[in-house]
């Protein structure tokens, strides 16, 4: 019970702030540029390069979104608390760290959710002006969830580790890049780890998912990655009570 | 109730609990006093989970803090310095959240958040947003945060830092009024607030404990040695102060900014009044007041550290031996 108020006050949290507002407009107005550049592009004479939904998720420009919101998302979830002092009271509640940390969480991959809600237009538009196969369209938001399931939690462990959003953001999308870029290395010849870095290629992951193929082992890198995450973040909480 | 055992709390740097132990009893109002940086906030931290000790046994209620931190928070009330609140939210919304992280059941919640708003009387601002209230009204908030689960114990730190003198009143009433179902922990430097609400008092200093005991118990302790007798004297000749100093049971003589005006400290157990009357006489100079003046606990208080302070300045001198082992 008392992790479903934490929940409550942790997501009503992001709209008193103004950073929620401008998150979601940001969002919508880059999705929406894109949405059109596509439309545009495939209206031109000749063969389309593919549908436009799995270009919307298999796009640049998609990384863009991806990579410069969700820092925004998850900076202030613990930094904030800890620059305020507020994390005294919280922590002193009857509420476990874990469930701290879990509400937190899931009121971050919420809002997160939330900020691609208003893509679910395009789709609708399409299908007004010709059949489209729902399939791609649903893996492709398949796939977005679960690169937020992972991206989320690495944000809110970068939150919990300083007192201040901006370091904390700043943090967030450096490991993120990491991540991403990581998987840029299966192109580079003779390394050795190369099959490794071919299965953490997220560009490569949100290709396939886009083009309707799911690929499970996909999920449970990101599953496990939160599950890390997560785990880290209880004991960066927990640090402050350990024995030296 | 509340039993400490050998607490230590060492940071990186400075150590800022060193051993200490006591027992709080059921029911019990215990102020902690000390100045700043004396370990006090240190001290409640440890006992509400925030920070564990370094080392030491600390238990709440039955329960270890380390072992199991659910349980003894869940009896704990606490407002820690400097009242951390969220500013963007209303009072009783803010209020109606808390409730719930504390379990308070649905049905009684409404009502736990009603009594807890009237008890700290912020009816008057239930609908404002915290951030835009007054330091006074932002600390009744806190407590009234602090009582909402009804707790057994009640954790104050400094909690009437920032109130004016009604508000401060106020709040004393009501902490007696808590304890008298409660146990309650107080920690101020301010010591008429101390000596006005606690039934026992432990004196801080630099991480350990100094003293401890009722007010008037730790008054009498100090008062045996330390009688002062004010004495104001007409004196046109300035003769009174060395005519004073020469009486054989006059331990020491000091002269107060205001003209005229001396205390005048006896050897332990002795009454100087009438001799001071005859060497009034003798002397040429005229008494026009005269009377014994009570120690405060800030006497105590001011006489215990300084005494530290000397103590630890001596041994600052010797070498370094202890450090060794």
């Amino acid at each position: 019970m008392s992790m479903l108020w934490q929940i409550r006050r942790e997501f009503s949290a992001f709209f008193y702030s103004p950073i929620a507002y401008v998150v979601i407009g940001a969002g919508t107005l880059l999705n929406s540029v894109m949405f059109f550049l596509i439309i545009l592009f495939l209206s031109r004479s000749g063969p389309a390069p593919g549908a436009p939904m799995e270009m919307l998720f298999s796009w640049v420009l998609f990384w863009l979104v991806v990579m410069i919101l969700t820092p925004l998302i998850t900076m202030r979830s613990f930094a904030e608390e800890k620059h305020s002092g507020t994390l005294e009271t919280l922590v002193t509640a009857p509420i476990s760290d874990i469930q701290i940390v879990l509400a937190k969480y899931f009121s971050c991959l919420a809002f997160y959710v939330i900020l691609w809600l208003p893509t679910l237009l395009y789709p609708l538009i399409l299908s007004k002006f010709s059949a489209i196969d729902m399939g791609p369209v649903l893996s492709g938001y398949l796939g977005t969830f679960g690169i937020g399931v992972m991206l989320i939690s690495v944000g809110v462990l970068c939150s919990a580790l300083t007192r201040n959003q901006i370091v904390a953001s700043l943090v967030t999308f450096a490991t993120m890049m990491a991540l991403f870029l990581s998987g840029l290395f299966r192109w580079v010849d003779g390394l050795s780890l190369q099959s490794l870095f071919e299965y953490i290629d997220l560009m490569a992951h949100m290709e396939d998912f886009a083009k309707g193929i799911i690929d499970t082992r996909r999920l449970v890198y990101y599953g496990s990655v939160a599950l890390f995450s997560l785990f880290a973040t209880v004991q960066v909480l927990a640090a402050r009570r350990w024995r030296a | 109730m509340i039993k400490v055992e050998h607490l230590s709390k060492k940071y990186a740097a400075a150590t800022a609990v060193d051993d200490i132990s006591f027992e709080i009893g059921k029911h019990e109002i215990v102020g902690f006093l000390g100045p700043n940086g004396a370990g006090k906030s240190t001290t409640l931290k440890v006992l509400t989970c925030f920070h564990s000790a370094t080392s030491g046994k600390v238990t709440v209620d039955g329960n270890d803090v380390f072992e199991h931190p659910e349980k003894v928070k869940a009896v704990i009330g606490y407002l820690p310095e400097n009242v951390p609140l969220y500013p963007e939210m209303r009072v009783r919304e803010y209020l109606d959240y808390r409730a719930g992280i504390k379990k308070v059941p649905g049905a009684k919640r409404q009502e736990a958040v009603t009594k807890a708003i009237q008890r700290c009387r912020i009816d008057g601002v239930q609908h404002r947003i915290i951030g835009q209230l007054s330091k006074g009204f932002r600390q009744r908030v806190g407590l009234a945060d602090a009582l909402l689960a009804d707790p057994k114990i009640l954790i104050l730190d400094e909690p009437t830092v920032g109130l004016d003198p009604n508000q401060i009143r106020d709040v004393r009433e009501l902490i007696r009024e808590l304890g008298k179902e409660r146990t309650v922990i107080l920690s101020s430097h301010i010591l008429p607030e101390v000596e006005a609400v606690c039934s026992r008092v432990i004196i801080i200093n630099r991480g350990k404990i100094v003293g401890q005991g009722k007010p008037n118990e730790l008054r009498e302790r100090l008062n045996a040695k330390k009688e002062v007798v004010e004495v104001e004297v007409l004196d046109p000749d300035h003769v009174a102060e060395s005519a004073i100093q020469s009486i054989d049971t006059v331990e020491k003589v000091t002269a107060l900014p205001v003209a005229g005006v001396f205390h005048v400290q006896p050897n332990i157990g002795k009454d100087v009044r009438e001799r001071l009357f005859d060497t009034a006489v003798s002397a040429g100079f005229k008494l026009l007041a005269m009377h014994t003046r009570q120690s405060s606990l800030e006497d105590i208080f001011v006489e215990i550290i300084t005494q530290e302070q000397e103590d630890a300045a001596q041994k600052m001198g010797e070498p370094e031996a202890e450090e060794e082992k």
